[in-house]
């Protein structure tokens, strides 16, 4: 039997977020997720992936970000 | 929701069909491994859910592919699973036939496509507390841990959205205009690096986009100190390049590379093509045609204009020839008159002729010029290349050592371009007759097509040689890339301009490398989001597993615990963080201090008791529709003090509204479960033996009738019972007159009935046609008029005594009646009282 001792939690502080409740559906997760994010290109990301359901979603709205990050004059 | 019935065939463990009725507060069934108790709860799960979490865990799906089908179960008929449920006093019956991989619902025999109460199967806790599933979660390597808590703790989907946008974060998808700028640039940062003058440029680009101030500022300082004083910014580039083009073209002036061909390039170019061949092959040749077809309009339009100037001079000079000057007879002056209204009336033909020329001379116009674009399109880009043929010595004084490799490409791309081009420009000469013939014989009075089919076949040629020299420039075009790269460095080498180069193209790529940092931004930045949305997962798991779940894990833990367990236990949640994400810890403290974790310092059976506690936690703190647990085999390597201190947890699920139905190897420990839940009165199940048409199972009694005797008479001889006591005697009364009737049936007649299925008049039909003389009879049915009555009293009813002993007589004549009938029927079946007892 091990008797080393553990160190306490190690999350990382953060901004206070609203926690959905444990049996939130996914929506609601992807929600609270959301409003917890600062960044405008991440909101697009989670916003295409709440929409879609899906990664790919994600992936092409991320495409597109790189896009017209290439196409911009 | 509570379970009534189930029904098992040809599924996992069952060939034969089965059914076994569900008590409403407690059902057990005891059997040892390897009979088909598993199959049981493995029904309820598949049923509900469409797998067993047997197969959802396994490691291998493969090793339980078709194995929800009994091995025995004949072709073609389906496995199934029926379950009748209660919701109030509904009764509804759920079946689910394995077809394929999937499963057919139907709810009261109509096909349905999900259970009415699908969204409560996606929320509610399962009802489920599986000893396999419980090893599988505790032992589980860290990651599978996490998972398999949240999803006992139904977050599925958190798990998803944590996977999918893990997986994103740590690889993006990124577009190929993205890939290619971002190769160039790096390329151009790695050229900087090994100019030891230009490194520190490297070293600020590097730095990002929001260096990007400092990093321009860098350069122009760089490249002002290369030209003249006092140039402004905006002539920076151009200085530049006339001070290199200037020192280059002393070395070498001119390219040897052609560019290879865009997919867009390709796709306009093919387009074009068709589109031209389609013009001339199509349209051009219907037009021609048509022409052909109104040539004769040609003869009356001249005639036309010839009449039209006689009417004119008839008016002048009526009585004179108009086209003779001799005396005109009115006959002949009427004719010419006549042959010119004759001719106007076929004027609408002479137009239509001439709207085709007309169409015909634009479309040719159109086509002259496109073949010019396809030209420019296909060949320009080879002129800077194809020039430098006549430079050749020059370049072979420049590409030495090394670089001679890249000569060869060279002569053997300006071969074959050179090649290809000068057929390519032969081929444009003959279109461009063929395309002047036509054009010329548009005003000629006949025209065939054959010059239109001159056309077309020139057409096609030329364009056959224009894809020869796509053809070659893309066969050449990487390595004469390679082969420019090495010439501008030798150039650059030789002219001194390498410094200045590197200058030009960062002033050139301004725009790119500005792009390049904030792309590269965008990707750091997924670092952040994956930081986040792992926090996230994090708190919200923490939120779910501690606090309020944590005490009720721990109140439950507290109850299985005995006095003499070292102080060596479980010590609620954690979430730690790695480098994988966020994993679900599991405390434990020894006799006041932290230990590393309960997987490693906790024994088996801590394990398995704590397991039990997070599920029995779940269950009841988060609201379902369901009102059953299923628990299958929750003790194993316990001590038997452990193994009372469960029962006592089972009698409080059973308290708290929870309808239990239980499956245990031990036999013995079942025995006791019974005994210290004897009021319950529920089913008990015994899998007697198990053969390839499936497990037999026989229902036996919870309580031995000569056991209920034994209480009733207690019951009666203590003065001091007070109602519930005797109340509970005349349930005792109610169980045992069911027992024995069901033995005597089962003795006399050869089949065992449900005690739990009779009711008076059942029980009466029973004890007739097994010969119980009719006076005794009577005797029976009377104590079911009090049972019945008493059922239906007020509370505070208190029954009677002295009838009690009256009626615990009768009870005993029964048995005696019952067993005197087993003996005179010399029936050696196997009899379930005696079977127990």
């Amino acid at each position: 039997m091990s008797t080393k001792q553990t160190s306490s939690s190690v999350l990382p502080p953060g901004p206070p977020i609203n926690l959905p409740s444990p049996r939130s559906r996914r929506q609601e997760l992807l929600e609270a997720l959301l409003a917890s994010t600062r960044n405008p290109t991440h909101a697009r990301i989670l916003k295409a992936y709440m929409t879609s359901q899906t990664v790919q979603g994600a992936e092409e709205e991320f495409s597109k970000i790189i896009e017209e990050l290439v196409d911009e004059t | 929701m509570k379970l009534k019935k189930l029904t098992l065939r040809g599924f996992r463990g069952f060939n034969g069909e089965r059914s076994i009725l569900i008590h409403d507060r407690l059902t057990l069934i005891s059997a040892p491994n390897s009979h088909g108790k598993t199959s049981i709860s493995e029904g309820f799960e598949w049923l509900l859910y469409g797998f067993t979490s047997k197969v959802a865990t396994a490691e291998s799906k493969d090793e339980y592919k078709d194995s929800y089908r009994n091995i025995h179960f004949l072709q073609p008929e389906s496995p199934s699973v029926k379950v009748v449920v209660q919701d109030g006093s509904t009764e509804t019956e759920l079946l689910a036939i394995l077809s394929g991989s999937d499963a057919v619902l139907r709810v009261d025999g109509q096909v349905v496509s999900a259970w009415p109460f699908a969204d409560a199967l996606e929320k509610a806790p399962r009802p489920f507390i599986l000893q396999h599933a419980l090893k599988d979660l505790l032992l589980a390597a860290p990651v599978d841990r996490f998972n398999r808590f949240a999803a006992l703790l139904g977050f599925e989907e958190l798990t998803q959205v944590h996977k999918d946008l893990m997986a994103f974060c740590t690889k993006p998808p990124l577009p190929n205009a993205a890939k290619s700028l971002i190769a160039d640039i790096d390329s151009l940062v790695i050229k900087l690096a090994a100019a030891p003058d230009l490194a520190p440029i490297a070293k600020s680009i590097k730095k990002g986009h929001q260096q990007m101030s400092a990093t321009r500022a860098l350069i122009k300082k760089h490249a002002r100190s290369l030209l003249p004083p006092n140039v402004p910014d905006a002539e920076l580039l151009s200085g530049l390049l006339k001070k290199k083009n200037e020192a280059t073209a002393k070395v070498f002036d001119g390219a040897v590379e052609v560019g290879a061909f865009a997919p867009d390039e390709v796709t306009v170019i093919d387009e074009e093509e068709k589109a031209l061949l389609t013009l001339v092959k199509t349209d051009a040749v219907a037009l021609l045609a048509q022409l052909a077809k109104q040539s004769a309009q040609h003869r009356i339009a001249r005639e036309m204009r010839f009449y039209a100037i006689g009417v004119e001079l008839l008016q002048e000079a009526p009585t004179v020839c108009p086209f003779c000057d001799k005396e005109l007879s009115t006959a002949d002056a009427d004719h010419i008159r006549g042959r010119h209204a004759s001719l106007l009336g076929e004027e609408q033909g002479t137009k239509a002729l001439a709207e085709t020329q007309r169409a015909l001379e634009t479309m040719l116009s159109d086509l002259g010029q496109r073949i010019s674009e396809y030209y420019k399109r296909v060949a320009s880009r080879t002129t800077g290349l194809l020039k430098a043929k006549e430079s050749l010595p020059q370049l072979e004084a420049l590409l030495t050592g090394d670089d001679g490799a890249n000569l060869v490409v060279i002569a053997s791309a300006l071969q074959e371009i050179g090649d290809a081009v000068s057929s390519f420009i032969a081929e444009g000469k003959i279109l461009r007759a063929a395309l002047t013939d036509v054009q010329s014989s548009l005003r000629q009075p006949v025209v065939g097509t054959t010059i239109g089919e001159q056309l077309g076949t020139s057409l096609v040629k030329y364009l056959a040689a224009g894809r020869t020299v796509r053809s070659v420039i893309g066969k050449h075009a990487s390595g004469l890339d390679v082969a420019h790269k090495a010439l501008l460095d030798a150039v650059n080498k030789v002219a001194g301009t390498a410094t200045i180069s590197l200058l030009i193209e960062l002033l050139e790529k301004d725009r790119k490398i500005e792009k390049r940092l904030k792309i590269a931004g965008v990707i750091d930045g997924l670092k952040v989001l994956k930081t986040d949305v792992d926090s996230f997962v994090m708190k919200i798991m923490l939120a779910a597993i501690s606090g309020e779940l944590a005490q009720d894990v721990m109140e439950w833990y507290k109850r299985i615990r005995t006095a003499g367990d070292p102080d060596v236990h479980f010590a609620g949640f954690d979430m730690k963080k790695t480098a994988q994400g966020g994993r679900v810890q599991i405390k434990a403290s020894s006799y006041g201090k932290d230990l590393v974790s309960a997987v490693s310092s906790l024994s088996e059976s801590k394990l398995n008791a704590l397991g039990l506690c997070i599920s029995i936690a779940i269950n009841l703190k988060e609201a379902s529709p369901f009102e059953f647990l299923i628990i299958d085999d929750p003790i194993q390597s316990w001590d038997r003090d452990h193994e009372i201190q469960f029962i006592h947890i089972i009698r409080e699920l059973v308290e708290r509204g929870k309808q239990v139905l239980l499956l245990s190897h031990n036999g013995e420990w079942i025995r006791q479960v019974r005994s210290n839940c004897a009021d319950f009165n529920g089913f008990y199940y015994e899998i007697t033996g198990y053969t390839d048409d499936g497990p037999v199972i026989k229902l036996l009694p919870w309580v031995e009738p000569k056991q209920r005797l034994q209480t009733i008479l207690a019951i009666i001889e203590d003065q001091g019972a007070d109602n519930v006591r005797l109340q509970q005697a005349e349930e005792e009364l109610r169980q045992v007159l069911h027992q024995y009737a069901c033995a005597l049936h089962e003795s006399v007649k050869g089949t065992p009935k449900n005690p739990a299925t009779l009711n008076a008049d059942k029980l009466r039909k029973i004890l007739l046609e097994c010969s119980i003389p009719t006076a005794l009879v009577n005797r029976v049915m009377t104590i079911f008029e009090t049972l019945d009555d008493a059922h239906h009293a007020e509370p505070g009813y208190s029954p009677n005594r002295q009838k009690l002993r009256q009626y615990y007589g009768t009870a005993v004549d029964l048995s005696q009646a019952v067993e005197a009938k087993a003996k005179e029927q010399k029936t050696i079946r196997a009899v379930p009282l005696t079977k127990t007892a």
